[in-house]
Protein backbone atom coordinates (compact mmCIF):
# COMPACT_ATOMS: atom_id res chain seq x y z
CA UNK A 1 0.00 0.00 0.00
CA UNK A 2 1.68 3.05 -1.05
CA UNK A 3 0.16 6.63 0.98
CA UNK A 4 0.46 9.87 -0.04
CA UNK A 5 -1.63 13.06 -0.91
CA UNK A 6 -4.58 13.16 -2.36
CA UNK A 7 -5.79 16.76 -1.91
CA UNK A 8 -5.12 19.62 -0.24
CA UNK A 9 -7.86 22.08 0.78
CA UNK A 10 -7.53 25.64 2.90
CA UNK A 11 -9.20 28.37 5.05
CA UNK A 12 -7.68 32.00 4.11
CA UNK A 13 -9.17 34.48 6.43
CA UNK A 14 -11.12 36.86 4.39
CA UNK A 15 -10.50 40.08 6.95
CA UNK A 16 -7.19 41.66 5.84
CA UNK A 17 -4.83 44.09 7.51
CA UNK A 18 -2.85 46.39 4.51
CA UNK A 19 0.85 47.45 5.10
CA UNK A 20 0.67 50.02 2.79
CA UNK A 21 -1.66 52.05 5.38
CA UNK A 22 1.69 51.10 8.09
CA UNK A 23 4.01 52.73 5.94
CA UNK A 24 4.29 56.06 7.64
CA UNK A 25 4.71 54.36 11.29
CA UNK A 26 6.83 51.70 10.27
CA UNK A 27 9.18 53.97 8.16
CA UNK A 28 8.85 51.91 5.12
CA UNK A 29 8.41 52.38 1.53
CA UNK A 30 6.24 50.51 -1.30
CA UNK A 31 9.39 48.87 -2.94
CA UNK A 32 10.13 47.63 1.00
CA UNK A 33 6.66 45.68 1.40
CA UNK A 34 6.85 44.20 -2.64
CA UNK A 35 10.36 43.60 -2.86
CA UNK A 36 11.21 42.63 0.70
CA UNK A 37 8.53 41.19 2.27
CA UNK A 38 6.23 40.34 -0.27
CA UNK A 39 3.21 41.03 1.90
CA UNK A 40 0.90 43.59 0.94
CA UNK A 41 -1.79 42.59 3.35
CA UNK A 42 -2.27 40.04 6.00
CA UNK A 43 -5.36 37.67 6.58
CA UNK A 44 -6.50 38.16 10.31
CA UNK A 45 -8.99 35.41 12.06
CA UNK A 46 -12.13 36.59 13.94
CA UNK A 47 -12.08 37.82 16.88
CA UNK A 48 -12.16 34.60 18.98
CA UNK A 49 -12.00 32.16 16.49
CA UNK A 50 -9.11 29.12 17.37
CA UNK A 51 -6.76 27.25 15.41
CA UNK A 52 -9.81 24.32 15.64
CA UNK A 53 -12.53 26.70 13.92
CA UNK A 54 -9.66 27.23 11.34
CA UNK A 55 -9.30 23.90 10.94
CA UNK A 56 -13.02 23.16 10.57
CA UNK A 57 -13.07 25.86 7.84
CA UNK A 58 -10.52 24.30 5.61
CA UNK A 59 -11.60 20.56 6.35
CA UNK A 60 -15.10 22.08 4.68
CA UNK A 61 -13.59 23.72 1.99
CA UNK A 62 -11.83 20.25 1.67
CA UNK A 63 -15.12 18.15 1.45
CA UNK A 64 -15.96 20.93 -0.78
CA UNK A 65 -13.50 19.48 -3.28
CA UNK A 66 -13.29 15.51 -2.48
CA UNK A 67 -16.34 13.75 -0.75
CA UNK A 68 -15.17 12.50 2.72
CA UNK A 69 -16.90 9.41 4.41
CA UNK A 70 -15.90 10.75 8.26
CA UNK A 71 -16.01 7.18 9.47
CA UNK A 72 -13.08 6.68 7.33
CA UNK A 73 -10.72 8.94 8.62
CA UNK A 74 -8.94 6.77 11.29
CA UNK A 75 -5.65 9.38 12.03
CA UNK A 76 -6.29 13.58 12.41
CA UNK A 77 -3.31 15.69 13.20
CA UNK A 78 -3.09 19.27 13.76
CA UNK A 79 0.23 21.51 13.27
CA UNK A 80 0.07 24.12 15.77
CA UNK A 81 2.23 26.14 18.02
CA UNK A 82 -0.91 28.75 18.99
CA UNK A 83 -3.79 25.64 20.32
CA UNK A 84 -6.92 26.65 21.31
CA UNK A 85 -6.18 25.99 25.03
CA UNK A 86 -3.16 24.28 26.74
CA UNK A 87 -4.90 20.96 27.49
CA UNK A 88 -6.77 19.04 25.47
CA UNK A 89 -4.82 18.84 22.02
CA UNK A 90 -6.37 21.19 19.21
CA UNK A 91 -6.87 17.95 17.00
CA UNK A 92 -8.94 16.23 19.63
CA UNK A 93 -11.38 19.65 19.75
CA UNK A 94 -11.76 19.35 15.61
CA UNK A 95 -12.21 15.90 16.37
CA UNK A 96 -15.37 17.02 18.45
CA UNK A 97 -16.03 19.77 16.26
CA UNK A 98 -16.38 17.36 12.90
CA UNK A 99 -17.86 14.74 14.77
CA UNK A 100 -15.76 12.14 13.48
CA UNK A 101 -15.60 8.54 14.34
CA UNK A 102 -14.26 7.29 17.89
CA UNK A 103 -11.86 5.03 16.03
CA UNK A 104 -9.71 7.89 15.22
CA UNK A 105 -5.81 8.87 16.92
CA UNK A 106 -5.59 12.42 17.50
CA UNK A 107 -2.73 14.36 18.20
CA UNK A 108 -1.13 17.27 17.77
CA UNK A 109 2.64 18.14 16.37
CA UNK A 110 4.46 21.34 17.80
CA UNK A 111 6.56 22.81 15.19
CA UNK A 112 6.18 25.95 13.25
CA UNK A 113 7.33 26.68 9.46
CA UNK A 114 8.42 23.05 8.97
CA UNK A 115 5.69 21.66 10.41
CA UNK A 116 4.04 20.21 7.69
CA UNK A 117 6.92 18.52 6.20
CA UNK A 118 7.56 17.16 9.61
CA UNK A 119 3.96 16.38 9.86
CA UNK A 120 3.89 14.27 6.42
CA UNK A 121 6.90 12.07 7.40
CA UNK A 122 5.36 11.74 11.10
CA UNK A 123 1.31 10.58 9.61
CA UNK A 124 3.07 8.66 6.60
CA UNK A 125 4.89 6.44 9.41
CA UNK A 126 1.89 6.22 11.92
CA UNK A 127 -0.48 5.21 9.49
CA UNK A 128 1.68 2.44 7.42
CA UNK A 129 2.68 1.44 11.14
CA UNK A 130 -0.87 1.04 11.67
CA UNK A 131 -2.17 -0.16 8.37
CA UNK A 132 -4.47 3.35 8.17
CA UNK A 133 -5.65 3.83 4.55
CA UNK A 134 -7.05 7.52 5.62
CA UNK A 135 -5.73 10.21 7.59
CA UNK A 136 -6.15 14.33 7.91
CA UNK A 137 -2.77 16.16 8.40
CA UNK A 138 -4.23 20.68 9.32
CA UNK A 139 -2.16 23.21 9.87
CA UNK A 140 -3.21 26.04 12.09
CA UNK A 141 -1.07 28.52 13.83
CA UNK A 142 -2.84 31.69 14.07
CA UNK A 143 0.16 34.28 14.53
CA UNK A 144 -2.25 36.64 15.36
CA UNK A 145 -2.66 36.19 18.96
CA UNK A 146 0.69 36.43 19.75
CA UNK A 147 2.18 39.63 17.33
CA UNK A 148 2.94 42.75 19.02
CA UNK A 149 0.88 45.43 16.86
CA UNK A 150 4.42 47.95 17.35
CA UNK A 151 6.89 45.61 16.31
CA UNK A 152 7.90 45.97 12.93
CA UNK A 153 9.80 42.67 12.52
CA UNK A 154 6.94 40.65 13.00
CA UNK A 155 3.56 42.78 12.97
CA UNK A 156 4.30 43.17 9.14
CA UNK A 157 4.88 39.81 7.87
CA UNK A 158 2.38 36.95 9.35
CA UNK A 159 -1.42 36.33 8.35
CA UNK A 160 -3.32 33.47 9.77
CA UNK A 161 -4.39 30.61 7.74
CA UNK A 162 -5.20 26.99 8.17
CA UNK A 163 -5.04 23.74 5.58
CA UNK A 164 -5.71 20.57 5.50
CA UNK A 165 -3.89 17.76 3.71
CA UNK A 166 -5.83 14.43 2.65
CA UNK A 167 -3.66 11.16 3.24
CA UNK A 168 -4.57 8.46 1.37
CA UNK A 169 -3.95 4.96 -0.68
CA UNK A 170 -5.26 6.87 -3.38
CA UNK A 171 -2.42 9.77 -3.66
CA UNK A 172 -1.49 11.74 -6.52
CA UNK A 173 1.71 12.66 -5.26
CA UNK A 174 3.67 10.25 -2.98
CA UNK A 175 7.12 11.54 -0.89
CA UNK A 176 10.56 10.61 -1.34
CA UNK A 177 12.83 10.96 1.36
CA UNK A 178 13.34 13.48 4.00
CA UNK A 179 16.26 15.70 5.29
CA UNK A 180 15.60 17.08 8.84
CA UNK A 181 17.71 19.21 11.32
CA UNK A 182 17.48 21.88 14.90
CA UNK A 183 19.94 24.00 15.72
CA UNK A 184 18.33 24.08 19.66
CA UNK A 185 21.10 26.31 20.89
CA UNK A 186 19.70 29.00 18.75
CA UNK A 187 16.08 28.57 19.57
CA UNK A 188 15.65 32.46 21.01
CA UNK A 189 16.07 33.64 18.21
CA UNK A 190 12.46 33.21 17.12
CA UNK A 191 10.51 32.39 20.40
CA UNK A 192 7.61 33.56 22.26
CA UNK A 193 7.96 33.67 26.21
CA UNK A 194 5.13 35.73 27.43
CA UNK A 195 2.46 37.38 25.48
CA UNK A 196 4.22 38.33 21.88
CA UNK A 197 6.33 36.68 19.54
CA UNK A 198 10.17 37.98 19.52
CA UNK A 199 12.13 37.33 15.84
CA UNK A 200 15.72 38.38 15.46
CA UNK A 201 15.61 38.73 11.76
CA UNK A 202 19.35 38.61 11.09
CA UNK A 203 19.92 35.49 12.79
CA UNK A 204 16.80 34.22 11.11
CA UNK A 205 18.32 35.45 7.75
CA UNK A 206 21.89 33.68 8.33
CA UNK A 207 19.96 30.62 9.27
CA UNK A 208 17.96 30.63 6.45
CA UNK A 209 20.85 31.61 3.57
CA UNK A 210 23.72 29.29 5.26
CA UNK A 211 21.71 26.65 5.77
CA UNK A 212 18.65 25.81 3.27
CA UNK A 213 20.51 25.98 -0.15
CA UNK A 214 22.56 22.53 1.89
CA UNK A 215 19.65 21.36 3.31
CA UNK A 216 18.00 21.03 -1.22
CA UNK A 217 21.47 19.76 -1.99
CA UNK A 218 21.25 17.18 0.51
CA UNK A 219 17.59 16.25 -0.16
CA UNK A 220 18.10 15.70 -3.63
CA UNK A 221 21.31 13.78 -2.96
CA UNK A 222 19.04 11.46 -0.57
CA UNK A 223 16.67 11.13 -3.79
CA UNK A 224 19.14 10.34 -6.00
CA UNK A 225 18.21 13.64 -7.76
CA UNK A 226 19.56 16.90 -8.75
CA UNK A 227 18.19 20.56 -8.93
CA UNK A 228 17.46 19.91 -12.71
CA UNK A 229 15.09 17.09 -11.86
CA UNK A 230 12.73 19.34 -9.87
CA UNK A 231 10.05 21.25 -11.69
CA UNK A 232 8.90 23.46 -8.69
CA UNK A 233 10.75 23.92 -5.07
CA UNK A 234 8.30 25.01 -2.69
CA UNK A 235 10.18 26.85 0.17
CA UNK A 236 8.57 28.09 3.37
CA UNK A 237 6.91 31.81 2.62
CA UNK A 238 9.09 33.33 5.13
CA UNK A 239 9.34 36.63 3.28
CA UNK A 240 10.50 37.10 -0.48
CA UNK A 241 13.64 38.57 0.55
CA UNK A 242 14.46 35.30 2.33
CA UNK A 243 13.40 33.13 -0.24
CA UNK A 244 15.33 35.24 -3.08
CA UNK A 245 18.39 34.52 -1.08
CA UNK A 246 17.85 31.39 -1.08
CA UNK A 247 16.90 30.89 -4.76
CA UNK A 248 19.75 32.90 -5.74
CA UNK A 249 22.25 30.96 -3.94
CA UNK A 250 20.88 27.83 -5.63
CA UNK A 251 21.11 29.79 -9.15
CA UNK A 252 17.09 28.64 -9.35
CA UNK A 253 14.99 30.39 -12.31
CA UNK A 254 12.47 32.13 -10.83
CA UNK A 255 9.52 30.46 -12.15
CA UNK A 256 10.63 27.68 -10.79
CA UNK A 257 10.31 28.88 -7.12
CA UNK A 258 6.77 29.91 -6.68
CA UNK A 259 5.97 33.20 -4.43
CA UNK A 260 2.57 33.99 -3.30
CA UNK A 261 2.33 35.54 -0.01
CA UNK A 262 1.43 39.05 -1.13
CA UNK A 263 -2.54 39.07 0.03
CA UNK A 264 -2.19 36.73 3.08
CA UNK A 265 1.27 36.46 4.79
CA UNK A 266 3.62 34.59 6.34
CA UNK A 267 1.56 31.86 7.37
CA UNK A 268 4.16 29.47 9.30
CA UNK A 269 3.19 25.82 8.57
CA UNK A 270 0.65 26.51 6.07
CA UNK A 271 2.87 28.52 3.43
CA UNK A 272 3.45 25.20 2.30
CA UNK A 273 0.53 23.61 1.69
CA UNK A 274 -0.74 27.04 0.57
CA UNK A 275 1.64 26.84 -2.60
CA UNK A 276 1.29 22.68 -3.66
CA UNK A 277 -2.55 22.99 -3.44
CA UNK A 278 -2.35 25.23 -6.51
CA UNK A 279 1.23 23.95 -7.73
CA UNK A 280 -0.48 20.07 -7.36
CA UNK A 281 -3.10 21.04 -10.33
CA UNK A 282 -0.53 21.56 -12.96
CA UNK A 283 -0.20 18.56 -14.64
CA UNK A 284 3.69 19.76 -15.62
CA UNK A 285 4.88 19.53 -12.22
CA UNK A 286 5.80 15.70 -11.72
CA UNK A 287 8.50 16.71 -9.11
CA UNK A 288 8.13 18.69 -6.56
CA UNK A 289 10.65 19.88 -3.80
CA UNK A 290 9.30 21.29 -0.56
CA UNK A 291 11.53 22.81 2.26
CA UNK A 292 10.05 24.38 5.83
CA UNK A 293 12.33 26.58 7.75
CA UNK A 294 12.40 28.23 10.87
CA UNK A 295 11.20 27.76 14.62
CA UNK A 296 13.90 25.93 16.47
CA UNK A 297 15.46 27.04 14.16
CA UNK A 298 14.88 23.97 12.43
CA UNK A 299 14.60 22.58 9.25
CA UNK A 300 12.93 19.46 6.89
CA UNK A 301 12.34 19.01 3.38
CA UNK A 302 11.42 16.23 1.03
CA UNK A 303 10.10 15.29 -2.61
CA UNK A 304 6.89 14.93 -3.69
CA UNK A 305 6.66 12.94 -6.82
CA UNK A 306 3.53 12.66 -8.46
CA UNK A 307 2.18 9.09 -8.63
CA UNK A 308 2.26 7.16 -12.43
CA UNK B 1 43.50 40.16 3.61
CA UNK B 2 44.72 43.85 2.43
CA UNK B 3 40.79 45.79 2.88
CA UNK B 4 40.42 48.82 1.28
CA UNK B 5 37.33 50.42 0.17
CA UNK B 6 37.27 48.89 -3.20
CA UNK B 7 37.60 45.40 -1.55
CA UNK B 8 34.16 45.94 0.27
CA UNK B 9 32.19 47.58 -2.15
CA UNK B 10 33.25 44.48 -4.43
CA UNK B 11 30.82 42.58 -2.00
CA UNK B 12 28.48 44.52 -2.09
CA UNK B 13 28.11 44.63 -5.83
CA UNK B 14 28.20 40.57 -5.89
CA UNK B 15 25.00 41.26 -3.49
CA UNK B 16 23.11 42.42 -6.30
CA UNK B 17 21.32 45.16 -4.46
CA UNK B 18 20.10 47.35 -7.50
CA UNK B 19 22.65 50.70 -6.38
CA UNK B 20 24.84 52.19 -7.95
CA UNK B 21 27.78 50.76 -5.53
CA UNK B 22 30.98 52.32 -7.78
CA UNK B 23 29.09 55.62 -7.66
CA UNK B 24 29.02 55.35 -3.51
CA UNK B 25 31.13 57.62 -1.49
CA UNK B 26 33.24 56.23 1.68
CA UNK B 27 31.52 58.16 4.71
CA UNK B 28 28.09 58.39 3.34
CA UNK B 29 25.35 56.39 4.91
CA UNK B 30 24.78 53.16 3.42
CA UNK B 31 20.89 54.00 3.64
CA UNK B 32 21.61 57.11 1.77
CA UNK B 33 22.25 54.92 -1.20
CA UNK B 34 18.53 52.78 -0.73
CA UNK B 35 20.15 49.96 1.04
CA UNK B 36 17.96 48.71 3.56
CA UNK B 37 18.06 47.11 7.06
CA UNK B 38 17.62 43.56 4.81
CA UNK B 39 19.82 44.18 2.46
CA UNK B 40 22.35 44.69 5.43
CA UNK B 41 21.65 41.50 6.73
CA UNK B 42 23.27 40.29 3.48
CA UNK B 43 26.01 42.32 3.19
CA UNK B 44 26.62 41.34 6.99
CA UNK B 45 26.73 37.86 5.75
CA UNK B 46 29.16 38.00 3.29
CA UNK B 47 31.13 39.87 5.43
CA UNK B 48 31.34 37.45 8.19
CA UNK B 49 31.77 34.23 4.94
CA UNK B 50 34.39 36.50 3.51
CA UNK B 51 36.32 37.77 6.43
CA UNK B 52 35.54 34.56 8.77
CA UNK B 53 34.46 36.79 11.92
CA UNK B 54 31.65 37.30 13.14
CA UNK B 55 29.95 40.36 13.69
CA UNK B 56 27.64 40.73 16.98
CA UNK B 57 24.39 42.32 16.79
CA UNK B 58 25.49 45.49 18.61
CA UNK B 59 28.31 46.22 16.59
CA UNK B 60 25.61 46.45 13.93
CA UNK B 61 24.77 50.47 13.82
CA UNK B 62 28.24 51.51 13.73
CA UNK B 63 28.67 49.32 10.22
CA UNK B 64 27.04 52.61 8.64
CA UNK B 65 29.08 53.45 5.85
CA UNK B 66 31.81 51.87 3.89
CA UNK B 67 35.10 53.86 5.72
CA UNK B 68 33.11 52.33 9.22
CA UNK B 69 32.57 48.07 7.72
CA UNK B 70 36.38 48.76 6.18
CA UNK B 71 38.19 49.55 9.28
CA UNK B 72 35.98 47.09 11.48
CA UNK B 73 36.80 44.75 8.92
CA UNK B 74 40.60 45.73 9.36
CA UNK B 75 40.38 45.30 13.54
CA UNK B 76 38.50 42.07 12.99
CA UNK B 77 39.79 39.73 10.66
Amino acid sequence: MQLGIEEIASYIPSNKISNLSMKESFGIDDSFIENKLGVNQKALKEVGEEASDLCVKAYVNLTKKKPIVKDDIEVLVVVTQNPDVKIPHVSAIVHGKLDLSEACACFDISLGCTGFVHGLSIIHSFMQHNGFKKGLLFTADPYSKIIDKNDKNTFLLFGDAATVTLISDNPLFVTGKFSFGTIGKQFNELFCHGEFLYMNGRSVFNFSAKYIPLDVSAVLKRNNMTLNDIDRFVFHQGSKFIVDAISKSLKLSKDKVPFDICSYGNTVSSSIPLILEKEMKKDNNINLLASGFGVGLSWASTILKRKD
Amino acid sequence: MDVTINTIKDIIKKEDLNVDVEGMEAEVPLKEYGIDSLDMYSILLKLEVTFEIKIPDEDVDKLDNLKNIMNYIKEES
